[in-house]
């Protein structure tokens, strides 16, 4: 127990310090109470609108992606389809893909339909984080529609108050969903509120409170007295109102969850039943929608002004418009994807089996530790950037020109998923098969490596992908924290080629062409992972 | 009052084959068979939740070929139960009420099954024979003209089994409903119906 607590009190440190000693330094400079740099927040032209525009899209993106997602996850959770587990996987990629990607994707998506673009950029980013946020939606509700006894829907048939579609709809699948459905909502409304690439790309013209905190980010936290203290005001602002509704949100996630865990719903190992056309037709139009941009973007990387032309390609791998080749981002990104594995997965599991260990007998304490694990998740990306920069800077500025450094924010947003993707699966493990092990004379050891692992090992190898995955694609933290040219990874650097002016064509074409191997890599991790997943699993990823 | 003529089901392999059965007014009778011998199918296709491949359903002189699941008047208490796990006792009952009933046959119903005051307890803290009865007492609080028991005893000890099927003769009785009642269990079978069916060879057999 003494060794859990250790890792748990490592991780507290190593959330809250960067972000204490990041706030601290930014209070410093900005010399004025956050009250007072949140009533003067809408006054600077840099943030003007900006907190407006947060909640605005983010609740707007929430409503789209349910609309669309319900259906889905509808569709795909109580129909059995032909290639079932490979649907699950293409919905699922979405959420995966690096946004920066999926801002590429819709570019390209628009370059092709120009009148998308004309139709308004509010649209694009909306439909981006529909698109984006649809697995939140089928992996909270898919599950327990796979499972749920069919008999129920059955039995409300036979009886007054279920007999039509409609009256089924109300008085039983709405009851028996909103807790799910509830919590995709609020968890969708939570990344389109801290959502940084696509805000940055598709609505150039619009800044939210994310776009904000990463344009002042390099001169906040720093006392140049030319630039004035605006920039640390900014980010101290701007981060308050973010962490009060990251917090909020995250409160009603929990209080969500716990309905969900404490509703007993009857289930069955597999409730699905055939579909019909119409579903058929449905699942092919929104499988459409989200190989769109894919395709889109993967066709945009061989043309050059509307020829075909493989100078992007060329002009990425050979690296001729930025200091370094897609290989080498490639490389870089592979070796900080190993190293976050390498620490989130252990760390993971440590914090999700003492969570499980700890909730029999101390359920407070155990949702303290799970809070806190979740912690990182709901922080925006750019604010764990941000505090690693600005910590670091405050206490130890050699440790910025350590090449492992951008693996730490890495460690910080993959290590929750980890936790909420082998919580469930520890939860559902029978103590008995360890309690026999213990019987026969297994050690702890022992009983860990023969018993326990083994059990887990589908789950942890969905969260070794997961980890794989977001740390390959992840964008907003490593494009504030990097600062050498040699650990650019490959989100940055399409970042870097996408800025480039426009007046030269093959810029984009090369940030496409990279764009297209994270995509490949991304795509084959998850698509290999569907396999490890049980039906009736989820609600956690 | 019910007449099942000719009925055949096949899934993978047939299920039923040119299969006949009668229910007469107030009526049990108790479909006896192994596992997989199609008593549940028979049940599923009387509701109409399944189609038969081949032959007839009649009830009370209508043939039920065109009539949905929820037009027909027939209620089921499933094996499982399926009791709604987000509403209370009280409310699965109002599930089977009709819209402008009269909410005092709530009580009344649980008074019938022996579970008054339990309208506020939550499913979930239900022993099986209270489960077993509160599925039963939704089931007639819609008033159907007949219902179907698919095994909803099974799971339960044998004798909680013996004093639960006494009980379920004895309200059948008392609202003069008929019903069919599928089991594997011969024993249970002879004490709720008056007459067995044995369904591997569709042969009746007389009630002893």
């Amino acid at each position: 127990m003494r060794v859990r607590a250790v890792f748990v009190m490592a991780w507290t440190c190593a959330v809250l310090v960067p972000l204490i000693l990041a706030w601290g330094e930014l209070s410093s400079v900005a010399e004025r109470s956050i009250w007072d740099t949140l009533s003067s927040f809408e006054d600077k032209f840099q943030t003007q609108g900006a907190i407006g525009f947060t909640f605005q899209v983010a609740a707007l993106s929430t409503l789209l992606t349910l609309a669309l997602g319900i259906p889905l996850a509808w569709n795909l959770g109580r129909y059995r389809w032909p290639g079932h587990a490979f649907l699950r996987g293409l919905f699922t990629v979405p959420f995966v893909m690096p946004s920066i990607l999926v801002a590429m994707g819709f570019l390209a998506l628009f370059d092709a339909w120009p009148i998308m673009r004309r139709e308004g950029a509010l649209w694009a980013l909306l439909i981006a984080h529909a698109w984006f946020n649809l697995a939140l939606v089928v992996r909270f509700c898919e599950p327990l529609l796979a499972t749920l006894d069919p008999e129920l829907e059955e039995a409300a048939r036979l009886l007054p108050h279920g007999e039509t579609r409609w009256q089924r709809m109300r008085n039983l699948w709405a009851p028996l969903m909103w807790p799910s459905v509830a919590a995709a909502g609020a968890m969708t409304f939570l990344f389109s509120f801290t959502s940084f690439a696509l805000v940055r790309w598709l609505t150039p013209g619009q800044r939210n409170l994310e776009v904000v905190m990463a344009n002042q980010s390099d001169w906040a936290g720093i006392q140049i007295p030319e630039l004035g203290r605006a920039p640390s005001e900014i980010v101290m602002a701007a981060s308050m109102v973010q962490m009060l509704t990251i917090l909020t949100s995250l409160a009603l996630i929990s209080w969500l969850q716990s309905k969900r865990m404490r509703m007993v719903t009857p289930t069955i190992e597999d409730a699905r039943s055939s579909g019909s056309g119409w579903s058929a037709l449905h699942l092919m139009l929104m499988a459409g929608f989200v190989l769109a941009p894919l395709v889109a973007l993967t066709f945009s990387s061989f043309q050059i002004r509307g020829e075909w032309s493989l100078a992007g390609w060329e002009a990425a791998f050979a690296g001729s418009r930025t200091g370094i080749g897609v290989s080498e981002a490639l490389r870089s990104s592979i070796g900080y994807a190993l190293l976050t594995l390498a620490i989130a997965l252990p760390l993971g599991y440590i914090l999700a089996d003492t969570i499980q260990r700890v909730e029999q007998t101390r359920p407070r304490l155990a949702m303290a530790i799970d809070l806190l694990a979740m912690l990182p998740l709901a922080i925006s990306a750019v604010i764990i950037g941000l505090g690693v920069l600005i910590g670091l800077l405050r206490t130890e500025p050699a440790l910025l020109r350590e090449w492992w450094i951008p693996a730490y924010g890495h460690v910080m947003l993959t290590t929750p998923f980890v936790v909420r993707i082998l919580l469930p699966a520890m939860r559902g493990l029978d103590p008995d098969f360890e309690n026999s092990a213990a019987l026969l004379g297994a050690r702890p050891f022992r009983r860990l490596v023969s018993i326990r692992l083994p059990l887990l090992r589908g789950s942890l190898i969905v969260s070794g992908c997961f980890v794989l995955a977001i740390s390959l694609g992840e964008f907003g933290a490593s494009w504030v924290v990097i600062r050498f040219t040699e650990w650019t990874t490959l989100p940055v650097l399409i970042d870097e080629l996408l800025g480039r002016p426009g007046f030269d064509p093959v810029p984009r074409a090369a940030a496409q062409a990279g764009g297209v191997v994270l995509l490949g890599l991304t795509m084959v991790l998850f698509m290999a992972v569907e396999r490890f997943r049980p039906l009736g699993r989820g609600g956690d990823f | 009052m019910l007449e099942l003529r000719g009925i055949c089901k096949a899934f993978d392999n047939p299920v039923l084959t040119d299969f006949d059965l009668d229910v007469g007014e107030g009526e049990i009778v108790a479909l006896l068979g192994p596992s997989g011998s199609g008593k549940s199918t028979v049940l599923r296709i009387i509701t109409g939740l399944e189609t038969a491949d081949a032959g007839s359903v009649t009830f009370q002189g209508r043939d039920l070929a065109d009539i949905p699941p929820e037009g027909r008047g027939i209620g089921m208490v499933f094996q499982r139960l399926a009791l709604f796990p987000h509403l209370d006792v009280a409310g699965n009952l109002r599930f089977g009420l009709a819209r402008d009933g009269d909410e005092s046959r709530i009580d009344e119903m649980l008074d019938l099954v022996g579970l008054d005051g339990f309208g506020g307890r939550r499913i979930e803290t239900l022993s099986g024979g209270e489960a077993q009865r509160v599925a039963l007492a939704r089931s007639l609080i819609a008033e159907p003209r007949m219902l179907l028991l698919d095994e909803p005893l099974s799971s339960l000890d044998a004798d909680l089994k013996e004093s639960l099927a006494d009980e379920v003769r004895r309200v059948l009785k008392t609202l003069g409903i008929p019903a069919i009642h599928v089991t594997h269990d011969g024993a249970l079978a002879a004490r709720l119906a008056d007459r067995i069916v044995h369904l591997a060879s569709a042969r009746e057999l007389a009630k002893e």
